[in-house]
Formats: C-alpha cells, sequence, structure tokens
C-alpha cells in the first residue's frame, strides 16, 4: 500500500470519529433525564440506575475539584433505581446563570459520565402532565343536538361538544385547533402522546426511562404549542359550551386549549377530542287526530233568513199601509 | 185610534226593515271583500318560495285572518280559486273554504272540506253545478298540484258522517261539503287522483 493511500485513510477515520463523536456524546445526554419534583429534582440516567454512584455539579466539562454526593433511591414504584436527587443544599451547586455539567463516578471511582450538560429549567413536571385535561373540569360526553332540513328531510343532527363544570364564576376562552386529516404536524404528534399517556395499561408495561421519555416529548411539545394567555386567538365561551367545529366529520380529531380567568388566577388546560357526528332523518309520525264528529259543519247561507224577514216585513208594511188606507177613508166618511 | 196603532207599528217595521237590510247589505260587502283577500292568499301561496336552500326568503306558514293555510282548492267548471284553512269552525268558515277531515292536502286518505253555499255563487256555492267527471285541482305549499276527478255526488243527512272515510283506501280522495235544501241535507261531492 502506498504512503499516500494509507494517509488519506487515517484522515478519512479521523475526520469520520470527528463528526461521529457530538453524536455519541448527545445519544448518552438524551438518557438523562430530569424530573421536577416540589422544589427539588431527580436525575434518571439509565446508564447509572444499577448501581449506586457519586455525582456532582461543575460550571465546565473539564473542571475536577469538585464536590461529590451519594446517590438515592428511587421511591413510589421505582425501587432499586439509583438516581441523582438534587435538594436545597444540591441545587446550590447547579449554575442558574450559565451551563451546567453532571459528573456520575462509580463505587470505584471511575467516571461514568463525564461532564454531560444538563439545564433544570428544562426538567419534567410530571404533576403537570397527569393534571393535563383535569386542570378545568369539563364534560365531553355531552351532546349538541339540532334539527335541520337536508335535501328536503328533516334532520336531527347530533355533535359533541365541551362542557364547562369548573368554577362558573371564572371567564373562559379557548382555542380550537383542528388537526389534519393527512399527513402529520405538531398538533398531530401532540394528540398521539396525548392517547399513548391516557392508556394507563399501556403506559404502565413500559420500563420507567421509556415511561419518563414518553411524558417529557409530550411535556416539550405541549409547552411549545400551548398558546400564551394574552394570545389574540382566544375566544370568549358562551353558555360554559364549546361545540366541535362546524365542518368537522366523525373521528376527526381536535384539540381545544381552555382559559380560565379568576381575578388574578389564569389557567390553561386542554382537551383531546375526537368529533362525534350522527344524522338522524326524523320521520314525523302521521298523528290521528281522533276528532269526534257527530255532524257535518253547516254551510248554508245564513242571509238568505234575513232577506226572508226583509221580505216578510216589506209585505207587511205594504199591508199595514193597505189598512191604514182603508181606516182613513172610514173615519173621512164619518 | 185604528189608524194611530197602524202608524206605530208601520214605524217599527220600518226600522226593523232598515236594520235587516243593513245586516243583509254588510254581510254582502264582508263578502266581496273577503273574495279580494282570499284571491291575494291564492297568489301569495303561488308565489311561495320553495327552495328550502334560500333560508332567507322561505315563508314558514301563510296565515289567513290568524288561520292556518294549507293550500289551495281550484274547480275550473265553476271558475273558483280558494284557499284552505285547518280548520272548520262557523268563524274560520266565513274567511274560506276549511279543512274538516284528513291529513295534509294530497297525503294519500280523505281529505274533506266545508265552505259555505252561498247564493252569490262564492265558496262552494256553485258546487251544485259540478258533474261526475268534473276535475279538481289541489295545491299543496310546496306548490305540488294534484289533479282529481269527481266520482260521486250524493246528498245526505248532517248527521252521517260516513262521508269522511275513504272509498277505496290507499288513494288520493278529496270530499267537498255544502249544505243543500237549506240547512236540512249536505251535498258531498267525492273526487280521487287522476292516475296519468
Amino acid at each position: 500500500m502506498e504512503r499516500s493511500t494509507i494517509k488519506f485513510i487515517t484522515i478519512s477515520i479521523l475526520l469520520l470519529a470527528i463528526i461521529l463523536l457530538p453524536n455519541i456524546v448527545s445519544a448518552e445526554t438524551q438518557n438523562s433525564i430530569i424530573v421536577k419534583q416540589s422544589n427539588n429534582y431527580i436525575i434518571y440516567n439509565e446508564s447509572i440506575m444499577k448501581e449506586e454512584f457519586t455525582f456532582a455539579f461543575g460550571n465546565s466539562k473539564e473542571e475536577k475539584d469538585l464536590i461529590y454526593f451519594p446517590s438515592a433511591k428511587a421511591e413510589n414504584g421505582e425501587e432499586g433505581r439509583n438516581v441523582a436527587y438534587i435538594d436545597e443544599e444540591t441545587k446550590a451547586y447547579i449554575n442558574e446563570t450559565g451551563d451546567t455539567f453532571f459528573f456520575v463516578k462509580n463505587k470505584a471511582g471511575e467516571y461514568i459520565l463525564e461532564g454531560q450538560k444538563i439545564d433544570i429549567k428544562q426538567a419534567l413536571d410530571k404533576k403537570y402532565v397527569e393534571e393535563t385535561t383535569k386542570r378545568i373540569k369539563v364534560d365531553t360526553t355531552k351532546n349538541n343536538v339540532e334539527v335541520k332540513e337536508i335535501n328536503g328531510v328533516k334532520t336531527e343532527i347530533t355533535k359533541g361538544k365541551v362542557v364547562i363544570t369548573d368554577d362558573t364564576k371564572a371567564k373562559y376562552s379557548y382555542i380550537l385547533i383542528k388537526l389534519p386529516t393527512t399527513g402529520e404536524n405538531d398538533y398531530t404528534k401532540l394528540m398521539n402522546l396525548a392517547e399513548k399517556i391516557s392508556n394507563k395499561e399501556e403506559v404502565e408495561k413500559l420500563e420507567l426511562i421509556e415511561k419518563l421519555k414518553l411524558m417529557e416529548s409530550f411535556y416539550t411539545l405541549y409547552k411549545e404549542k400551548e398558546p400564551k394567555s394574552n394570545d389574540s386567538s382566544w375566544l370568549p365561551v358562551e353558555n360554559l359550551e364549546i361545540m366541535q367545529p362546524e365542518d368537522s366529520k366523525n373521528e376527526e380529531q381536535y384539540i381545544v386549549y381552555i382559559k380560565s380567568e379568576n381575578g388574578e388566577e389564569t389557567t390553561i388546560d386542554a382537551q383531546f377530542l375526537t368529533s362525534y357526528e350522527k344524522y338522524t332523518p326524523i320521520y314525523e309520525k302521521e298523528t290521528i287526530k281522533i276528532k269526534e264528529t257527530t255532524k257535518l259543519p253547516v254551510t248554508f247561507d245564513s242571509t238568505i233568513t234575513l232577506i226572508v224577514i226583509f221580505a216578510i216585513i216589506v209585505v207587511a208594511i205594504i199591508v199595514l199601509l193597505v189598512i191604514r188606507k182603508k181606516v182613513s177613508k172610514k173615519e173621512e166618511k164619518k | 185610534m185604528m189608524k194611530r196603532i197602524c202608524d206605530i207599528i208601520l214605524i217599527l217595521l220600518v226600522i226593523t226593515a232598515i236594520i235587516v237590510g243593513g245586516i243583509i247589505g254588510t254581510e254582502y260587502i264582508r263578502r266581496e271583500k273577503n273574495e279580494d283577500k282570499l284571491s291575494a292568499v291564492v297568489a301569495q301561496i303561488e308565489n311561495i318560495n320553495t327552495d328550502i336552500n334560500d333560508k332567507e326568503n322561505k315563508q314558514e306558514t301563510i296565515k289567513l285572518d290568524g288561520y292556518d293555510v294549507e293550500g289551495i282548492i281550484e274547480i275550473p267548471k265553476i271558475d273558483i280559486k280558494y284557499p284552505i284553512v285547518s280548520t272548520t269552525s262557523d268563524e274560520a268558515m266565513k274567511v274560506a273554504i276549511t279543512k274538516f277531515w284528513g291529513a295534509n292536502i294530497n297525503d294519500i286518505g280523505n281529505f274533506c272540506m266545508a265552505g259555505h253555499n252561498y247564493k252569490n255563487g262564492t265558496m262552494f256555492g256553485k258546487t251544485k253545478y259540478l258533474k261526475v267527471g268534473d276535475k279538481i285541482k289541489m295545491t299543496d305549499l310546496n306548490l305540488n298540484t294534484i289533479e282529481y276527478e269527481i266520482f260521486k255526488i250524493y246528498t245526505i243527512d248532517p248527521n252521517d258522517i260516513t262521508c269522511i272515510e275513504s272509498v277505496e283506501p290507499n288513494t288520493r280522495e278529496i270530499t267537498l261539503i255544502t249544505c243543500t235544501n237549506g240547512h236540512k241535507n249536505r251535498l258531498i261531492t267525492k273526487a280521487r287522483e287522476v292516475i296519468k
């Protein structure tokens, strides 16, 4: 092999290593999930969970003179897992203004993680995820029924609606996002994640890290897509009811963001819904009126009677006039 | 003395004659005016908007003196064309031809109508001139017109209400009812749909 060829291969390998190195590092970074728990944080990382370890935080990747804390045992069904628990004391070592790097050593004092960049501001708020769709109480089982004439047929149209059953004193507004029927966007991704999370049976089957990853994906995307409270798209809720989109068809999906404002307190929640629509033609039942008909109506011309009376009166007047004339003659003779 | 009594009776009779004459005159004037009103309602029905999509101009119901109008009866032979109101009562019959029995105009079954036998020939005043085979047209508020042919004309007692029954089931029939022989009998004219 020529010298130039060996040189070329060496350079190529070096270049490949440079390109792939960040990916390898970031793959490790992805494995760390920070979960917010009240005012504290817990760091989960697949590669450090099996054995006890010590951990520290530094301001740079190269920092060596660090104070190490012992790992803690996870609780709440996560027993046996080792996690880095960040309490008030530990938190003091986290750089709130700049970058923070996470160092982990095994019992032998060897690095398992060496300067992994973390950001506790991006920590997963499990409680927030679990409370999503429940922060503002609603009833999504009610339907809206209206009757319209379609092609000459009276039809009962039943469509889904969201009825707010929360504090009725608050002011509510909403933003309705109809999901595309084809293709995928961030909202369809959010809907899919919400559906996965709501399937408790399936979630329970997941490994702890997988479960946290699912929640983290949902939380990150949810926070990214959640409308700001001062967004101009908020529409006022009337009669505590939000109708599903007028043009929505059965099984089409939509997300409704609901905002509640009660004095200083503003709450934003979301509902992940599937359109329901049912058309029922109304066949008007022929009601046979049971009318007691005992006689046919009187339809003769009543004025005929009056005309006859009028004629009799005229005849009577004539007769009287004749009598009067005779009486007058008799009186004259006398 | 006798002359005085005659004068008093005469004055009373003249006053009565004026009152009765006034009532008769008023009734005839009312009928004339009513005829104009009926023609206007017929024209209104004929110009009705039957386009269900044109909601802005769609007229839901047509009223005549507070009564719901159901359609039009037209008998070319005696040159009458009247709206039919949905209720039969003494007051309603003064206004128009009334539905006495049946479902809706041009529905399967017997649709019975009553009308006054006015001597001036209005309402059903000229139905006595109709013969078997003469045609009657019935138009509903969707402007669907069905032609009927008279197949039976007979006189019955007012207490005989058999005329409201269909002669043949599952066919469209109409029955015209009006007085005859004063108000002692009823002239019944029955017609059925002309199948083309």
